[in-house]
């Protein structure tokens, strides 16, 4: 190769090396030698670790073809996974190398520039790129986090059970204060879903969800619009329902438990729940001591489950 | 306007004015929310109420705020502001390959941001060292913007350079007087982030 040949081989593929027969690197471009520490002449499987072709150990069975494939390590910098392609020429072969996807660690690791790459090179477009993708990437995860972080602010300021659409427990407390400014005789009822967890196990929590919320369209239609109707996790239901007689409130509750007993099919399976119901009846002056009331008509609730589900047991509260 | 736009405007105020003058501006413009998010797409109309509403509340002219606003990309050194300013540094080794890389700044910008599309920018040589830098439609005073950023990216590669606005021709034009061409220092720049 002429001496003007070499120089322009060096300015197009600076990370290019010249072997001669024998499989010895002979000169190298200004690019590999920064890499490599040395322009010495040397066997090329002394400087590199060859990772395909897998299994070769004599540079020479490479040399008569034409290769596009090769893969290669520096021995010094094994995490650097450089692409080659070799050219045979006369009297030996050109070794053309690429970073590839290793070119931010070069660049980092031997502080290449601008002039270390090929002037028609995209490498310094790709590494602008990747620059500019991380910090388009630690936005976008920024926005998420806000996004994620308000609504969990939200969530938690919320009244609503995003899954019924009924009072959530905050929602219940924030309407039985409402209730306290203007005191009312009312009914307190606790229900809980009969063999509902029976439907988690065997048809997965969408059937759950979904029999949580024809449920709650039957507690809508079996109760007054003015009545406040809240789920407190899981398959607990509470009701509060301002001037309401037994016998009314006894046949709604009837018609109510009925209605939930009726199969429900969901995706195409049918599945059977009840309903147990505990209730008590409070006179307004008793509505401040509320939790005293739940637990009381949770008795009546634990006595309706005991009774054989499926049915409804009134609370003897003063 | 991209999101982009609008918090970088705000960002401008913030740090140059203080918080106090960005509440006031938004107020005048009666924007509905005084942050915007840098992924969103804004309405036009907002981005040129905040600029008229700064103008008016700040006492400048919308032409010296958006030079200003242009250079204040990449002076300083608050995190954001390097990493505009390393972004800029990859379009060419020097101010004046800068220059002729302002051709491909939209898409370069776009490769980035995808839907973040700038006006295009043509730049044209007259002599070796003037060159005249013009502006597509669609972002009113987009070209004074960029007068900033050139301004700042001149100190940036310690060029000592004159830009002033042409309006001789058809359409206006910034005019780019190169003068020194090593002037000063610059800032060093590698291709090794950080």
């Amino acid at each position: 190769m002429t001496p003007d040949c070499q120089s322009l081989l060096s300015r197009l593929c600076p990370l290019h090396a010249l072997l001669d027969e024998e499989g010895n690197v002979v000169s190298m471009g200004p690019t590999l030698a920064k890499i490599l520490g040395s322009t010495k002449s040397a066997p090329l499987l002394d400087l590199f670790t060859l990772k395909r072709p897998v299994g070769l150990s004599d540079p020479r069975a490479l040399l008569g073809t034409r290769t596009d494939r090769l893969l290669l390590t520096p021995k010094e910098f094994p995490k650097l996974r450089l692409k080659g392609a070799l050219y045979p020429v006369q009297s030996g072969a050109v070794l053309n190398l690429s970073f590839g996807l290793s070119v931010k660690d070069a660049v980092d690791t031997f502080h290449l520039t601008q002039q270390d790459f090929p002037a028609a090179d995209l490498a310094v477009e790709m590494l602008y790129l990747m620059e500019a993708n991380a910090l388009a990437m630690t936005a976008a995860i920024d926005v998420t986090r806000r996004l994620q972080t308000a609504r969990q602010r939200a969530e938690s300021a919320s009244l609503t059970d995003a899954l019924t659409g009924l009072l959530n427990r905050r929602g219940l407390e924030s309407a039985i204060a409402d209730l306290r400014q203007a005191p009312r005789p009312c009914a307190l009822v606790l229900m809980d879903l009969d063999h509902f967890k029976a439907v988690n196990d065997r048809l997965g929590h969408g059937a759950g969800d979904h029999v949580l919320k024809h449920v709650a369209r039957l507690l809508r239609e079996h109760t007054r619009k003015s009545d406040i109707l809240a789920r407190c996790g899981g398959d607990e239901f509470t009701l509060v329902l301002p001037d309401i007689s037994a016998t009314d409130l006894g046949a709604r509750l009837d018609g109510l438990i009925t209605a939930v007993a009726a199969p429900i099919s969901v995706e195409g399976e049918t599945c059977c729940i009840g309903a147990s119901v505990g209730w008590s009846l409070i006179s307004p002056e008793r509505l401040d001591h509320f939790e005293e009331l739940l637990e009381i008509t949770d008795k009546a609730l634990y006595q309706a489950k005991e009774n054989g589900r499926s049915c409804h047991v009134m609370s003897r509260v003063a | 306007m991209h999101g982009l736009v609008n918090c970088a405007i705000e960002r401008f105020v913030r740090t140059t004015y203080g918080d106090q003058q960005w509440r006031t501006i938004c107020a005048a413009a009666a924007l509905p929310e005084q942050r915007f998010e840098p992924l969103l797409t804004y309405s036009d109309d907002i981005t040129q109420a905040i600029i008229t509403s700064a103008s008016q509340i700040l006492k400048r002219s919308a032409e010296e705020l958006l030079e200003d606003l242009g250079s204040s990309l990449i002076t300083g050194t608050d995190d954001a502001v390097v990493a505009t300013r390393r972004l800029l540094r990859f379009s060419g080794d020097g101010f004046v390959d800068f220059l002729y890389g302002l051709d491909d700044l939209p898409d370069r910008i776009a490769l980035a941001v995808p839907d973040l599309r700038l006006p295009e920018l043509s730049v044209q040589e007259s002599r070796p060292d003037l060159f005249l830098v013009r502006a597509g439609r669609g972002w009113p005073g987009f070209l004074q913007v960029i007068r900033g950023v050139l301004r700042a990216m001149a100190d940036e590669y310690g060029v000592l350079v004159l830009i002033d606005l042409s309006d001789d021709g058809p359409e206006i034009a910034l005019e780019v007087q190169v003068i020194e061409i090593s002037y000063a220092a610059g800032r060093a720049f590698t291709l090794r982030a950080g």
